[in-house]
């Protein structure tokens, strides 16, 4: 053979391909990651990323410079009422008694209850719900609370707690940004604990500077291996099998990498599209179901959005705002969206981050993520009349809260909001609509494994679908079974 | 007022005049006890009342299959004897397809086999084993579904009229990676077994019926097994009384009457009266107060706990988890008056008794439900139909018919409109979907009733409506429903029952919650020598 061959290869210098690549890299495997980009700066929108304290410890990212931050601030407005949720428990509760001194100090209560759920789920392992309904003594004892934190809808959870109807839109949206889950889906409540900070200072925590630096701290910790090595500029033009097994990766200049695992960070469709002799399948998909992006736009600014009852600075502070939070206004826009639908009353937030353009010229970009946009929907594909039309749909919300905002506006740039291709292998798919296990919205399923896959070796994963970050680059690693020893040493 | 002082007018009232409430005062008046049931409407019945849509056109308004009821009820109340006679038993359904190809879901696993080899041969081999394999797991839970939530109560000396039994707290023999399964919806089941649109379909509505809950909804897959856990070791199924749903209630009075229970209607409860914490009695809409140490509410319990005068009596926490209990229905009730019998597509006359279900695909039940959650309805409503008439001469003359259909997800607040201008476009849609399976079927229609959820509550008695007494999701059922800490029946409230449907297990016309209440009655006062 003229070309040595890999132990993997990763398609996409993305951060959920670098995880996957410094797992590897550390467990002593031969491994190459190939970008697109030509330089190391490309990638990255200045979005928040999240990760898990335990990965991060694992994976020594602190010694390459990584940070972490505690949460921004997020703002919950309508016309009459605003409320902030500092990070700061005190500072949030003082800002929720504006609105009810009952949901102040319920909310201590509240976020740890489900510090505890979160604990006790792992401690007490998973097992079934119905299982313990029909197992379960009442007599004595209430239920364990990761039972309860399984099993309830999330809007359930919310209305034990507290009052405030901002309140709990602003906890519900939060808990269903990127899921196609209904506030009232039973086992929604999970979600809750996606929020950082809710579910314990312990598990997961923002990294300061948001994914540009996350994927810096990746690239430097990589470099440090040098059994791993990055090209970039390196755009791949297929994918080739040999005996239904994956065999090396071309790129469109005509290299060829030789290898026994590809992890692709391309999603379903376009590592399908790779592959050799147009197969449709691609191979190993990582389970996560219904899980949908946000639609996303970013709006150039020229000055920052002014809100009613919220300072300039708090806005201007990367704080997540929450337009017209609605617990059931979240459940019509899920109803629409699963008739394939735009929502009349769009659910969407956004953040606001300051930029230096020039000497002196201050520009602010503001990312909005509009929920429950639909892939397709009934009236036909994003095409530039409907996706103009979507970005109006989020400036004019905006515009309702902060006048003056669509007359600051410079430039907008959609992101097209893609649903990612459902899960498991042909025979289990669903008809119509994504399939949602609310729990598989933020803990991915077990990793397939490859025994079933439908080409050995390949295994496609949709950035950005993934929290903490980096969470569907390790499971790629780990259901390769690569990170475990390297080959050489097995029989050592 | 007078104050509520020993010499009390009876022992316990009983709050409602349904299938529950006069199941349960009947058999605490057996038990010696002095037993009043109060109805808010003009007539007891509650749920299960035979109306006319038409004169001479008779039809359960409202629930139309009764049962699978409880056995032991069934024998402590000997209903046969107060003239109860089921003009159909043991009900088979039938999946209807606009192709005329219809899939039997019934006892006999070969006949659904049968039907199922014109879909699908892979599916129709693969049926008997999965419908198996859930029948089995239904076994387990038949103990579960006939005792108090975590284990049966523990009966003062003379007690109860039920010999006591083990506790059946133990899942085993319910494989663990089954019940796992069972935590996940019906449809990933589904999908995972079998190709068949029309056959998922079904399974999925028998299974979802009633709770407002999407076929993708985590725990579906348990009420698949949880109705067939109804069914099995019952000697009536599904069941039509002779003279519709009311005939049942008819017999209920007969023998709530034999047993000395006093009924009053028109006696909507205003609220409770206490004495220093304890129930003392009630108000009703008419001002008089009715006084009994002892109360059972066959009324949802969100309404009991929290509407009726309790909510100061209850710890804040419970007050809250009460608040979220989901009991809000989303089904509607048509009942047509019909000239002659209407030709189904391809349909054997002899199933003409069944149920006959419409609900094409899981897809289907996911269309319904997002207009569902958007407040509205569309063409993709389910329905469960029977054509009681088929079997009961009793109910119109020769010749006529009289169908009965459940229509299924619908609001009880439409978020455009008022169901007043609703009901005709709900009429319009369900003719033209009828229209599919029974071509003639909407020409032949003499008169329609719609009763729709809002309507519906209204019959209840204002409280949610819903078919089932409150969804069926896994963090209402068991030791769960209707909330933590009040699964067992006795309340927080000191003298205060719950019976309704809204407690352990579920809905349905079964009797079992009345019976677990009175038990846990008699277990608190003890029953009389």
């Amino acid at each position: 053979m003229a070309i040595d061959r890999l132990d993997a290869i990763i398609i996409g210098a993305n951060v959920e391909g670098l995880f996957a690549a410094v797992e590897l890299a550390r467990a002593g495997r031969q491994i190459a990651v190939l970008e697109r980009h030509p330089i190391e700066a490309a990638a990255g929108e200045g979005r928040d990323a999240v990760v898990s304290v335990a990965a991060v410890r694992e994976l020594n990212l602190s010694q390459h410079g990584l940070r972490l931050a505690s949460a921004p601030a997020v703002v919950g407005v309508t016309s009459d009422q605003a409320l902030i949720l500092w990070p700061d428990t005190q500072a949030a509760q003082a800002s929720i008694a504006t609105v009810s001194p009952h949901d102040a100090d319920a909310f201590e209560n509240f976020r740890a209850r489900i510090g505890r759920a979160v604990r006790s789920k792992s401690s007490a392992g998973m097992h079934s719900l119905t299982a313990w309904l029909l197992s379960a003594n009442t007599l004595d004892e209430p239920p364990p609370e990761h039972i309860l934190f399984r099993a309830a809808p999330l809007a359930r959870w919310l209305n034990e707690f507290f009052d405030s109807e901002v309140l709990k839109g602003m906890l519900a949206q939060g808990a269903l940004m990127g899921t196609a889950v209904s506030p009232h889906a039973p086992g929604s409540a999970v979600l809750l604990a996606r929020q950082t900070g809710f579910a314990g200072d312990d598990t997961s925590r923002f990294v300061a500077g948001g994914d540009l630096e996350l994927r810096r701290a990746l690239l430097a910790t990589l470099k440090f291996y040098n059994n791993a090595d990055i090209h970039f500029g390196a755009d791949v033009s297929e994918i080739v099998a040999e005996r239904e097994a994956v065999y090396s990766v071309r790129l469109t200049g005509g290299a060829v990498f030789a290898g026994s695992a590809v992890i692709s960070t391309l999603g379903r469709e376009r590592t399908g599209d790779l592959l050799a002799g147009g197969r449709q399948a691609a191979g190993n998909v990582l389970p996560l179901q219904g899980a949908v992006k946000p639609a996303q736009v970013k709006f150039t600014v020229v000055s920052a959005p002014k809100l009613p009852g919220v300072d300039a600075a708090t806005v201007a502070s990367g704080a997540i705002v929450r337009l017209n939070p609605d617990i059931e206004r979240l459940t019509r826009a899920h109803g629409a969206f699963r008739a394939h639908q735009v929502p009349q009353e769009p659910c969407l937030e956004f953040r606001v981050i300051p930029r230096q353009i020039a000497d002196g010229i201050q520009r602010w970009e503001v990312f909005v993520s509009e929920l429950f946009i639909p892939a397709e929907t009934s009236e036909g594909s994003w095409s530039g009349n409907r996706r103009e039309r979507l970005v109006a749909h989020c400036m004019n919300a905006v515009e309702a809260l902060a006048p003056g905002f669509s007359a600051s506006v410079e430039a907008a740039v959609l992101s097209h909001p893609k649903e990612t291709q459902t899960v498991m292998d042909a025979k289990r798919r669903g008809q119509g609509g994504s399939n949602l296990q609310p729990e598989s919205a933020t803990v991915p399923l077990a990793a397939p494994s490859i025994a079933d896959s439908i080409l050995k070796g390949l295994i496609a994963i949709d950035t950005s679908m993934f929290e903490p970050a980096g969470e569907g680059g390790l499971l790629a690693a780990h259901s390769i079974g690569l990170n475990k020893r390297a080959k050489g040493q097995a029989d050592a | 007022m007078r104050s509520a002082a020993p010499g009390m007018d009876f022992d316990i009232i009983v709050i409602g005049g349904g299938v529950n409430g006069l199941v349960c005062a009947t058999l605490l008046a057996q038990a010696k006890r002095r037993v009043v049931v109060l109805e808010a409407r003009d007539r007891i019945g509650g749920m299960c009342v035979s109306g006319d849509i038409s004169v001479g056109h008779r039809v359960s308004t409202i629930a139309h299959l009764v049962g699978p009821f409880d056995p032991a009820v069934l024998k402590a109340l000997r209903l046969q004897k107060h003239g109860l006679q089921f003009t159909a038993k043991k009900i088979d359904s039938v999946a209807l397809s606009p192709d005329g190809r219809h899939i039997v879901l019934g006892d006999d696993l070969r006949h659904t086999a049968q039907s199922l080899s014109a879909h699908s041969p892979a599916d129709a081999k693969a049926w008997p084993p999965f419908e198996t394999k859930l029948r089995r797991a239904a076994q387990h839970l038949h103990r579960w579904l006939h005792e108090p939530p975590g284990g049966a109560f523990e009966h003062s000396a003379r007690g109860g009229f039920f010999s006591g039994r083990n506790s059946a707290r133990s899942a085993s023999g319910f494989d663990a990676d089954f019940a796992a399964a069972l935590d996940r919806s019906i449809a990933e089941l589904l999908d995972h077994e079998f190709a068949t649109p029309l056959l998922k379909g079904a399974v999925a509505f028998d299974a979802i019926i009633g709770s407002a809950l999407p076929p993708r909804a985590m725990g579906t897959a348990f009420l698949a097994v949880l109705r067939r856990a109804m069914e099995v070791q019952n000697t009536d199924g599904h069941a039509h009384p002779q003279g519709g749903a009311g005939a049942l209630i008819a017999a209920l009075a007969r023998a709530a009457e034999a047993a000395g229970v006093q009924t009053k209607i028109n006696a909507r409860v205003n609220h409770f009266l206490f004495d220093k914490g304890h129930i003392a009695g009630v108000e009703i809409t008419s001002g008089e107060a009715v006084y009994a140490p002892t109360i059972v509410s066959s009324l949802d319990p969100v309404t009991t706990l929290l509407a009726l005068g309790a909510e100061r009596e209850l710890p804040l926490g419970l007050k809250r988890k009460l608040k979220g209990f989901r009991h809000q229905g989303c089904l509607a009730k048509v009942n047509l008056a019909l000239g002659a019998m209407p030709t189904f597509k391809g349909l054997d006359k002899r199933h003409l008794k069944d149920r006959l279900i419409i609900c094409p695909s899981l897809g289907h039940l996911e269309r319904s439900f997002a207009s569902y959650e958007q407040g509205g309805f569309s063409s993709d409503v389910a329905m469960e139909i029977t054509i009681p008439s088929t079997h009961d001469t009793t109910l119109t003359s020769s010749g006529h018919h009289v169908l009965s259909a459940t229509v299924f997800y619908l609001p009880s607040i439409l978020a455009t409109g008022s169901w007043d201008t609703g009901k005709a476009d709900l009429v319009g849609m369900i003719g033209a979907t009828l229209r599919q399976y029974a071509p003639d079927l909407p020409d032949l229609v003499l008169a329609a009733d719609v009763y729709t959820p809002a309507d519906i509550d209204v019959i209840a008695g204002g409280t949610g409506g819903h078919w089932h007494g409150g969804d069926l999701s896994l963090d209402q059922l068991g030791p769960l429903r209707p909330a933590a800490g009040l699964s067992r029946y006795a309340t927080p409230v000191a003298g205060l029952f719950l019976c309704g449907a809204g407690t352990h297990p579920c809905g349905g016309v079964t009797g079992i919650n009345a019976r677990l209440g009175a038990e846990a009655v008699l277990a608190h006062v003890g029953a009389r020598p």
